[in-house]
């Protein structure tokens, strides 16, 4: 599929939208140049995120990318999550994203960090 | 035309640039002043008993007199800077610093500014206010500015044209009040130099400010114009090389600053950026601001008035018919999508809050997408732009 119409989906549709029930850590992100934000919700049991969803508004390529993302997230160890590389979500995006795209690429995978750090 | 004086667009030729309020492109003349200054006379200025540097010593002496023209002040009013933000620092710290030593009721005192303002402006002022303790009065808009000015006003701010919205502000009616009240004005030219005549002495105010680059010149060299009879009230905030006139430690430490704009430039300045800036100002004088003004208008209203036959056009100011930046968003796109979008297709256009959150907060907008016209634009970039508009818009809205 084209990267950009997969892109599109996700921000029309994106997977895990919402709050997810038992969340055990949260976290708030904004990014004031743009107004874009999202609040990240993760079910964390023996260090393995059990849950996973978000919610918030952003551009299309922050929805993307934190859809795209919370799949590979759900079943990961936190460990393993703290070592998600930017280059991994431009990755999963499948487009080239210039270096102030690549904050909105990675509002969500920033607030997924940082509900892991602030809890452990 | 013009496009072939830009040399971007040899190798870019399909490049439609419609980001001329961040920056404008700058043209082969400009590049090639800069250029011969390295490679034929790269030397410091002032300090070299030898030709090239008196060469380049005599070209920053051009440079301050044709920049003073262009702006109708006096040569000795110029003071050359690293940019507009430097020189909004340099009065802001400079005019509440030397307050602050001479007066101690600071706490009754007050600086004005408008919410509508670019951060850049707005930031220097307030930060320093809050630094010494003087009041902030904010103006909801700029025809608020005038009934906040009172007899404690120090210090008041205003923009000649905003990088948003397109304002009249009427800065010499300003100027009037505040010199009843003995209080001095600042004012930010960086989007309206480019655009139309500035003239210091009409305006009446005491300092006024603008970047090289907005002005088809280099980046890192901007101008803060000081009336000659007000650097007495502005300290310097930077020392060094060629802004002292003696220095002593043989008793006491004794510093003697020299006066006037050598005291506001510490420092080596960048030679090559002042002559860039000079020949940009030149550039921009032959083609003649009226021209350029003219050409502005009318693509700015055929513009406007193609965006208004679309019905998934939401302008910020929908009664323009003409204007120096023209702000919108797509309905329900974000402004970052379609500036991306449009990017893909080699089309250049600024989204986001372009400096002005608070403005942005008071409309209610997360952001918005900016068009603005520079004197290599024609009615074919608009066409360009409109088509991948329409695009952006099918994709986006139409499933």
């Amino acid at each position: 599929m084209n990267p950009m119409q997969d892109i599109l989906d996700h921000y029309r549709d994106p997977e895990h939208f919402g709050v997810c029930d038992g969340h055990t850590h949260t976290c708030h992100s904004k990014n004031v140049s743009c107004g874009d934000e999202v609040t990240v919700y993760l079910k964390i049991e023996n260090k393995k995120v059990i849950d996973f969803s978000f919610e918030g508004k952003g551009c299309a390529i922050s929805v993307a990318a934190m859809s795209m993302l919370s799949d590979e997230i759900i079943g990961m160890h936190v460990d393993d999550i703290q070592k998600i590389t930017p280059d991994f979500v431009v990755d999963l995006l499948g487009i080239e994203v210039g270096p102030v795209r690549l904050k909105c690429a990675l509002i969500g995978l920033d607030a997924t960090k940082q509900a892991i750090s602030e809890k452990n | 035309m013009l496009k072939e004086l830009f040399p971007i667009f040899n190798e870019k030729s399909d490049l439609v640039y419609l980001d001329t309020a961040a920056t404008a492109l700058k043209p082969r003349v400009v590049l090639k002043q800069m250029l011969d200054y390295y490679t034929d006379y790269s030397s410091n200025i002032a300090r070299g008993f030898y030709p090239i540097a008196d060469m380049a010593t005599q070209k920053v002496i051009d440079a301050r007199k044709k920049v003073a023209e262009f702006v109708s002040a006096k040569p000795n009013e110029i003071v050359f800077t690293s940019g507009a933000t430097d020189g909004m620092n340099k009065v802001a710290l400079g005019v509440l610093g030397k307050i602050s030593k001479e007066k101690s009721d600071l706490g009754s005192l007050n600086v004005v500014v408008c919410e509508n303002e670019h951060h850049s402006s707005l930031l220097p002022i307030v930060a320093q206010a809050q630094n010494f303790g003087l009041k902030i009065k904010v103006a909801k808009e700029f025809s608020e500015i005038e009934s906040l000015i009172d007899s404690k006003t120090v210090l008041v701010y205003v923009t000649l044209a905003s990088n948003v919205l397109n304002h009249n502000v009427d800065v010499a009616s300003i100027s009037r009040v505040a010199q009843k009240h003995s209080a001095l004005v600042l004012v930010d030219a960086c989007q309206a130099v480019s655009h139309r005549d500035v003239n210091f002495q009409e305006l009446g105010c005491d300092f006024l400010v603008f970047s090289g680059h907005k002005l088809y010149g280099p980046t890192g060299v901007g101008v803060l114009v000081v009336k000659e009879s007000v650097y007495s009230k502005l300290d310097p905030i930077f020392f060094g090389g060629g802004a002292v006139e003696d220095v002593s430690f043989e008793e006491d430490v004794q510093i003697t600053l020299k006066t006037g704009f050598e005291a506001l430039e510490a420092g080596t300045l960048p030679i090559a950026e002042i002559i860039g800036l000079a020949a940009a100002v030149e550039f921009v004088s032959e083609i003649s601001m009226k021209t350029i003004s003219l050409n502005e208008q009318e693509l700015s209203k055929y513009l406007l008035s193609e965006l208004k036959k679309l019905d998934f056009i939401e302008l910020l100011e929908p009664d323009l018919t003409h204007a120096h930046v023209i702000s919108f968003n797509i309905t329900n796109v974000h402004s970052h999508d379609v500036a991306f979008m449009l990017g893909q297709k080699n089309i250049c256009v600024r989204a986001g809050q372009h400096c002005a959150h608070l403005l942005h907060k008071k409309m209610g907008l997360h952001g918005s997408v900016r068009v603005s016209f520079g004197i290599y634009n024609s009615v074919e970039d608009c066409d360009r732009l409109l088509a991948e508009l329409k695009e952006i818009n099918s994709m986006f809205n139409k499933r």
